[in-house]
């Protein structure tokens, strides 16, 4: 774990709007090829992390380090061919073939001027056959249900290919199927290409099934973080979140699993 | 099988697209050279397209002198009537079309005009005082001038009320635009109440015309123009980026805040210069984008170039209409917005009824 190059690193980040401080002092570290959950309750501040992380705002005091460089000396299109983001929603105002979207994963590279040429278009050929997304790459992207919408937008972020990949509840839409096999897919390029995958959760179990390393945040802070052993552990989600879960252990593969236990027994 | 119908490769299916986009760039180019020299000949004098072709050809490489010599009148009538007055009409149409797409994409909202944020409104108070005050009598300033002053003073009150410590959103845009239009608006009620029997000198201006237009007003319009085009151009993809939402603009390397200012206040700049030469012309600029973007799609960069040409072609052909075709002439404006609201009120029907649409029903 130790000879893991550091990635991305902030030191006591803040971060407050209109008076109100939504993160309060943040340090963290990313390592390349690791997994990272983020979980947390409601408005503690898990995708105004992603926000600052990835050059969208501006922290109020504290800095952050990508590959060593300060974020604010970099480019927002430096910026993007370091981290992809796939968002929470996925609004897309005109009905563009899901082709061009997956194309505009290319733009980071791409010259004001320059036109795309085979690299691209076999990057996105290569996307579209792992992803299976065959059967809507020549359909547009205002006329596709929303979970494979969803697909293709994972898609452009595939397509953008960037060493660093940020997930903000980037499988909430999801049938059980396409859910794991995007997880599945980031989690092994975590291990096979050395990408590091930061995914905020609302979904404990998903957070125990793939994070090699859990961030624990309440109130703009994070609280809890180490393996999933020791952070998803029920007296931490007790006392961040408020409920009272077992912990149960799949006795092959030692996978944790979370069982919310109510009060009154129905 | 339907699979197999869609089997051919995606570079494939892009090619396609783009030899249909480069078919559809030639046409319209072939389309406007030979409409631009035709209504060249037509008029009250109708002159022959060699006579016509023959006078530009001369002047161009500078023997204009001899073309004035053999041609008499009829050079006056091309050269110094005619063009300025085509040129005018179809650099306009240029202008609103790409200053459309861009609005459209940038406030990402399909109803979007270049008049949406107040420019317009700012445009006819200005020219509004002109007239009444008289004040290119007094102080030497012309319509022209004081409705783009006033058209720029209406831009920069929008932009500065819709920033909010750096962040600038579509719908705080549109609704800083829809407020400052409304004190502008209620400022020319005000104007045509004070001007009593001369209100009629106002509401022509308003209605627009390429009528009287010099070689001037095509120079300004031609270098504004060409400066806003490569701009608009350049930023196309990140036009596209935005459509994706902020955060994923932000991703893809594109600050969406800068965009917005940046090119809002370019496209304004162009369309007050614009509307201070040919008055307001409304429907063009919500209607070739969209027009356009059934035929190439969405991609800014191909809507931009088609949307320059096209709607030249239209607005050049509006103004011919108004000037030849028809018994008298009629405002531009409301030309543009009659003929070209059941245009594209069928081709809207026809091709969402056709393809796969966000607003057809899904089977």
């Amino acid at each position: 774990m130790g000879s893991k190059r550091i990635v991305l690193e902030a030191q006591d980040l803040i971060y407050e709007i209109g008076g109100r401080r939504i993160i309060n002092g943040v340090s963290l570290a990313f390592q390349e090829a690791t997994f990272y959950s983020i979980v947390g309750p409601n408005g503690c501040g898990k995708t105004t992390l992603l926000d600052l992380l990835s050059g969208v705002r501006k922290p109020t005091s504290g800095e952050i380090k990508l590959y060593g460089t300060e974020l604010t000396e970099m480019s927002q299109r430096d910026i993007a061919r370091a981290i992809s983001l796939m968002p929470q929603s996925f609004d897309v105002s005109f009905d563009f073939y899901v082709y061009e979207v997956l194309l505009m994963g290319r733009y980071p590279y791409k010259g004001r001027f320059s036109s795309f040429d085979d690299r691209d278009f076999k990057m996105v050929e290569k996307v579209v056959q792992e992803l299976n997304l065959r059967g809507v790459v020549n359909r547009r992207i205002t006329c596709l249900s929303g979970g494979e919408r969803q697909r293709s937008i994972f898609g452009r972020v595939l397509v953008q290919d960037t060493p660093i990949v940020f997930l903000d509840e980037a499988t909430s839409n999801l049938d059980p199927y396409y859910r794991y096999a995007m997880l599945d897919k980031v989690y092994e390029m975590t291990r096979r290409k050395g990408i590091t995958v930061v995914s905020v959760f609302h979904d404990l179990s998903l957070a125990s099934l793939y994070g090699d390393h859990v961030l624990m945040m309440k109130d703009g802070r994070i609280v809890y973080q180490g393996s999933r052993e020791r952070v998803l552990t029920p007296e931490n989600i007790k006392d961040v979140f408020g409920i009272d879960v077992k912990l149960l252990k799949d006795s092959e593969t030692g996978i944790a699993c979370l069982i919310p236990v109510r009060d009154k027994g129905g | 099988m339907r699979q197999e119908m869609q089997e051919y490769s995606l570079s494939e299916h892009i090619v396609l697209s783009e030899k249909r986009f480069f078919l559809v760039v030639f046409t319209l180019l072939g389309l406007l050279c030979v409409s631009l020299m035709a209504y060249t000949g037509m008029g009250y004098m109708p002159i022959p397209f060699k006579e016509v072709w023959s006078i530009v050809y001369q002047t161009l490489v500078g023997r204009s002198a001899e073309a004035k010599a053999i041609f008499g009148k009829k050079w006056y009538i091309v050269m110094e009537v005619r063009l300025p007055r085509i040129l005018c009409s179809a650099l306009v149409g240029t202008a609103l079309s790409i200053c459309g797409v861009v609005y459209q994409g940038v406030l990402l909202n399909p109803l979007a005009d270049p008049y949406t944020l107040g420019v317009s409104a700012g445009a006819s108070f200005g020219a509004a005082l002109a007239l009444v005050f008289d004040l290119e009598f007094y102080f030497g300033l012309s319509i022209q001038l004081v409705a783009f002053l006033f058209a720029v003073i209406a831009l920069v009150l929008v932009l500065k009320m819709s920033t909010f410590k750096g962040v600038v959103s579509p719908t705080s845009l549109i609704l800083s635009g829809v407020i400052i239009g409304a004190i502008f608006s209620a400022g020319l009620s005000f104007m045509k109440y004070l001007a009593g029997e001369e209100v009629g000198s106002i509401i022509f201006w308003l209605m627009g015309s390429f009528a009287s237009k010099n070689w001037n007003d095509v120079l300004v319009l031609a270098i504004f123009t060409l400066l806003a085009f490569p701009i608009f151009f350049t930023f196309a993809r990140d036009l596209n980026s935005l459509s994706m939402g902020d955060r994923c603009a932000y991703s893809l390397g594109v600050n969406p805040n800068f965009v917005r200012v940046f090119l809002l206040t370019i496209s304004s700049l162009l369309v007050a210069v614009s509307v201070s030469i040919s008055g307001i012309i409304g429907f063009v600029g919500i209607m070739v984008p969209h027009f356009f973007r059934f035929i190439v799609g969405p991609d800014n960069r191909k809507l931009l170039v088609v949307s320059a040409i096209g709607g030249a072609i239209f607005l050049a052909t509006a103004d011919n209409a108004t000037r030849v075709w028809l018994p008298m002439e009629v405002p531009i404006g409301v030309l543009t917005a009659i003929t070209g609201g059941p245009f594209f009120a069928v081709v809207f029907r026809k091709k969402t009824l056709r393809r796969e649409s966000p607003w057809a029903a899904r089977g």
